[in-house]
């Protein structure tokens, strides 16, 4: 194969949309026209319709795969909780779990990973970017989501971090600071999105109608790529700051926040599915803290209690709502925790045998893939890692993990070229 | 060898057809090198005339691209009324001569080689400082490149350069490719693993020739845990591909496109002059490192001549001759091959002045071509026709030629020549389409006509518009609303009052220039804040695609950093226009001050209407500064 750069065509400065375009395979309507402003109103329906979405949650600090997604219970490490029949026939989960067992037949578990690492830090790393931490800073899941799926005239951001708590942030290293995480911290609107108090209302809307003339004037003399880009950014900065609401949950019902609970995060998933269904390409909602050294059990009891039925809510009413079939969902940690139970009655760091759960978007529902022994020491059947996680996510909403991403001339691959995905995992 | 180009092999003709005047490309010899690039380039080129750039664009865009920072409007009223023919030149000279020059070029460098990365052995401002002197002093760049790499802690001057090793964590891939792709123009990042799928030309063995000089270098921490750079005497690059099995052991120190290292015989057990033990930094008799040092910068090999000053045209001129900048290969041929031909041996022959060559640069008429497209029914039918007749002889004679049997750099360079051969047929074709639409089909011809500037755009045949770097947007801004003045001028009093030692032990001819650095550089310093912050938030990666997000135009627009400049303080920008009560007068002095140029008459009806009736006229014109400088012609350099 030679360099695609230098194949001759003339289409090769606009690279970056048809790009973009030809990644996300499932999003054809992506790859509409030559400019991000000139979407017509059908096709942007249309694209809503479509809209691939991730949603992930980040339960910080190592949920315990046996107290959740791969229960042991009566063997020597079970621990003291019983596992649950689920809305899937042959799947059982941990009694932690009732919401999100009737949930089961939206979801699938991937239950035979081995990361080969049990630290917080390299964790969250392999299990964000699907590399292992070494040298350069690699983008997070959410990075790469939103330079994939985000359609061209979106108005909010791509990548956003619904923080409670967990110490996490969404590089986008290469792919530069568009597609960093917009954190909300405490589900609060975005950094800067309200007009200085200086400014008023009608001096805003003077001062942004004299720029687009002075733009349009400056048009009639050089118009290119970059300057409708640099143009489109203070329209969608407009279109953000006069849709501060859809960042405010409260602005639910009183009987959504009633079905959601009002603990922190119950009001979080409230507000990723508030985020999910303007389009938003990629939310993670924050659960802290799954650290347990000392009283996993009491721990994960309330904690799991507290994620439980806010989650559930979430996945059923992105079904009901028509999102799930474009919206893929992943429950994740920096790592499982250890089988032997230490002397504390806590779990230690494990990342030698230990699960996900994920649904939604391709993914197919109900299945279990891989499977760890009957002690929970190490993974009997179809060991994974990161890496094919990473794969798998991104191709269940439709992008090719295969492609590179071409920045500045170098080219990046979106995942690990070495792995792939999960294929009986992707309906 | 010769070192001619091989596209002089081509029928050298002055052809006449009906009034298009079109000459084969020959070389001036005679000329000085603006003229000889201009006389190549605009043979190389099928795009018609471009207006001249303006005296006020020429000034913001040459201010930006050696100062980093727009003018003042005292300067741009300066320049516009300066009657001299020769004042374009002598602006490049002055500029040249600044501070401001040096600490551009080292805030470029410094993000270009360290690319952002933290680091922490090496002071930044050290790093930096060495970077501000080598420019400030015309190191040759050949000079400046041996030090890095050579990586030696035993000099007080030089030992700032290791931080180059110390961000890559002194590891050798990381290493071998970088100092492949910044300084050789070769990203070999695949062929650690084997031959590149995606460039045929560069190969496993490439790689590990590079990878041998720096795989015996290590971080040596002392007792005390005091870093700096050591090497061994053994260690062999070996490597085996992933994908062929190819594999060689003791792969011998090898340039790219460059010859081996001949090493000299070492008796066993003689290797190093300082043996290694505990707590003792091994030295070797023979450093393969120096050795990179030393050969990788002395003409060795072309290709760290040709990175160069491809990167020196690309600064200048918004792309390489060659881009991407870190792929020369045949297959990536430059947009204009005799122009990099020429620039790499002018820039050998000048000691690698890197003055001498952004000098020579912008001096050119095709650095000072407007912004402006040309007009498509200027195009030259004629020279579309002879292009493709021509071009396709050569290219058939070029095809039919024997490779080169057993020399390497000859295939590689005949190569290069089909393929950029073949681009400029398909510039031909590209034009000729056109040609044809727009005689039958409007909307076609629309669609033709964008190919073509397309085309253009990716070879630097018109002028690119160049976002501001996050440094200079920042200065920018600074700049336009009075902050910088008025900074500058508070130093400068100080200085004078103060009088520091530095001034009076200069020389009374050399006290000027020591004040204007002095005032230079505790004015940028005052403003590391603030660039900190457009950092943050326009920092893209080095080299990335033009980026502009939302999260930019709220900061921009709401985070109350521009706000601030904007508050009327006595001198700057909003207060001087507050003074002003004809609305010509305000256009005049915003829009010199922002864009160094006189308002037209669409802008001061736009600004007179804007001001009509405001009674609150100091936050009018705050409202105003603010919408010209989110504004297109502010954010880019054109």
């Amino acid at each position: 194969m030679k360099c695609d750069y230098a194949c001759g065509t003339a289409e090769h400065g606009t690279s970056r949309r048809q790009f973009l375009g030809g990644l996300a395979t499932g999003v054809g309507a992506l790859t509409l026209g030559g400019s991000d402003s000139w979407i017509p109103v059908a096709a942007a329906e249309q694209l809503k319709q479509s809209q691939k979405r991730i949603l992930t949650f980040f339960l910080h600090g190592g949920v315990s795969q046996l107290e959740s997604w791969d229960p042991k219970p009566n063997t020597i490490w079970g621990g003291p909780f019983r596992s649950i029949a689920t809305s899937v026939p042959d799947i059982r989960i941990s009694e932690l779990l009732p919401f999100t067992a009737q949930q089961m037949h939206h979801l699938a578990l991937v239950r035979g990973i081995n990361t080969k690492n049990s630290g917080h830090g390299p964790g969250q790393i392999q299990m964000t970017t699907g590399r292992n931490p070494m040298g350069a800073e690699q983008p997070h899941l959410g990075a790469v989501a939103a330079k994939a799926l985000t359609p061209p005239s979106f108005s909010l951001p791509g990548h956003i971090l619904i923080k409670g708590g967990g110490n996490s942030g969404g590089p986008a290293a290469y792919l530069g600071p568009r597609f960093a995480a917009v954190t909300l911290e405490d589900g609060k609107a975005p950094q800067h999105s309200q007009l200085p108090e200086t400014v008023s209302g009608e001096a805003e809307t003077r001062r942004q109608e004299f720029r687009r003339s002075a733009n349009d004037r400056f048009a009639g003399r050089r118009r290119t790529a970059d300057t409708d880009a640099y143009t489109l950014s203070f329209d969608q900065a407009r279109d953000l700051m006069a849709r501060r609401d859809v960042f405010d949950a409260s602005k639910e019902p009183a009987r959504e926040q009633e079905r959601y609970g009002q603990s922190e995060f119950g009001q979080h998933c409230l507000l990723a599915r508030r985020l999910l269904e303007e389009g938003v390409p990629f939310v993670q909602v924050n659960h802290s803290n799954y650290d347990t050294h000392y009283e996993n059990f009491d721990y994960h009891l309330e904690q799991l209690g507290e994620f439980d039925r806010p989650f559930a809510t979430l996945v059923n009413d992105l079904h009901e709502r028509g999102l799930l079939a474009d919206t893929l969902i992943v429950v994740m940690s920096e790592m499982g925790r250890t089988p032997r139970i230490n002397p504390r009655y806590g779990r230690d760091h494990w990342g030698t045998a230990w699960s996900v759960c994920l649904g939604g978007a391709k993914v197919a529902r109900g299945a279990v893939v891989g499977k760890t022994s009957s002690d929970g020491m190490s993974v009997v059947d179809r060991e994974v890692d990161h890496g094919h996680l990473f794969h798998t996510y991104l191709q269940a909403v439709g992008v090719d993990t295969k492609q590179e991403f071409v920045i500045g001339g170098r080219k990046f691959p979106i995942a690990d070229p070495a792995k792939g995905p999960i294929a009986e995992l992707l309906a | 060898m010769a070192r001619v180009s091989i596209f002089l092999a081509v029928p050298l003709a002055l052809f006449v057809i009906g009034n298009a005047c079109v000459r084969a490309a020959e070389p001036n010899e005679t000329g000085t090198l603006h003229e000889q690039i201009d006389h190549l380039f605009e043979a190389d080129t099928l795009v018609p005339p471009i207006t001249p750039a303006d005296d006020a664009e020429f000034l913001r865009r040459a201010m930006l691209d050696l100062h980093g920072i727009i003018p003042t409007a005292d300067e741009a009223r300066a320049f516009l009324s300066d009657p001299s023919p020769t004042k374009r030149s002598e602006l490049i000279d002055r500029l040249l001569e600044s501070p401001r020059y040096a600490r551009h070029f080292a805030t470029t460098f410094d993000v270009l080689w360290l690319e952002r990365k933290q680091e922490k052995n090496i002071k930044s401002q050290d790093w930096y400082d060495y970077l501000y002197h080598s420019f400030h002093n015309g190191k040759p760049y050949d000079q400046l490149v041996r030090e890095i790499l050579a990586g030696d802690d035993t000099q007080e001057a030089t030992r700032p350069t290791l931080k180059f090793y110390y961000a890559r964590t002194v590891e050798p891939h990381a290493l071998t490719r970088d100092i492949g792709r910044l300084f050789f123009g070769m990203d070999m990042q695949c062929n650690q693993c084997h031959d590149s799928p995606i460039v045929e030309d560069y190969k496993i063995g490439d790689y590990y020739g590079l990878y041998a000089f720096v795989s015996r270098t290590f971080l040596f921490q002392d007792k005390k845990k005091v870093p700096s750079l050591g090497e061994k005497a053994e260690g062999e690059a070996n490597f085996k591909s992933v994908f062929t099995g190819e594999s060689a052991d003791k792969v011998v120190p090898k340039l790219p496109r460059g010859p081996a290292l001949v090493e000299p015989a070492v008796l066993k057990g003689e290797e190093y002059a300082v043996k290694p033990a505990k707590d003792v930094k091994p030295i070797p008799k023979f450093s393969r490192r120096a050795a990179l040092a030393e050969r990788g910068v002395d003409g060795s090999t072309e290709m760290f001549d040709r990175n160069a000053v491809n990167r020196l045209w690309a600064h200048l001129m918004g792309r390489g001759l060659v881009h991407p900048l870190e792929l020369h290969h045949p297959d990536n041929p430059p947009s204009h091959p005799e122009v990099l031909d020429l620039l790499a041996r002018e820039f050998r022959e000048n000691g690698c002045d890197v003055r001498y060559m952004l000098r020579e640069i912008a001096l050119t008429r095709t650095y000072a071509r407007a912004c402006e497209l040309p007009n498509p029914q200027s195009l030259n039918a004629a020279a579309i026709a002879l292009r493709s007749e021509v071009g396709q002889r050569d290219l058939d004679a070029l095809e039919k030629q024997a490779p080169a049997a057993n020399d390497e750099h000859e295939t590689r360079r005949q190569k290069t020549l089909i393929k950029a051969k073949r681009k400029s047929l398909e510039e031909a074709q590209l034009a000729a389409d056109y040609l044809h639409a727009a005689k039958t089909d409007a909307k076609q011809a629309d669609i033709k006509w964008e190919l073509l500037v397309r085309f253009w755009e990716d070879r630097g045949d018109v002028v690119l518009l160049k976002p501001l770097s996050p440094e200079s947007f920042a200065l920018s801004v600074l700049q336009a609303t009075g902050a910088v003045d008025s900074a500058q001028e508070k130093i400068r009093v100080s200085f004078q009052s103060k009088k520091p030692k530095e001034w009076t032990a200069a020389e009374p001819a050399d006290r000027p220039r020591v004040e204007a650095m002095f005032v230079e550089k505790l004015t940028y310093t005052q403003f590391n804040s603030s660039l900190q912050q457009f950092i943050g938030m326009y920092g893209d990666a080095p080299g990335a695609d033009f980026g502009a997000n939302l999260n930019q135009a709220l900061f921009f627009g709401n985070a109350g950093v521009v706000e601030g400049l904007l508050k009327p303080v006595p001198g700057n920008l909003t207060d001087r226009l507050s003074k002003l009560s004809d609305p010509q007068a305000v256009a005049d002095e915003l829009y010199l001050s922002l864009f160094a140029r006189r308002p037209t008459k669409k802008d001061e009806s736009a600004v007179a209407e804007f001001l009509k009736d405001r009674q609150d006229r100091a936050a009018a014109i705050q409202e105003l500064t603010w919408s010209l400088m989110s504004s297109n012609e502010f954010r880019f350099n054109h």
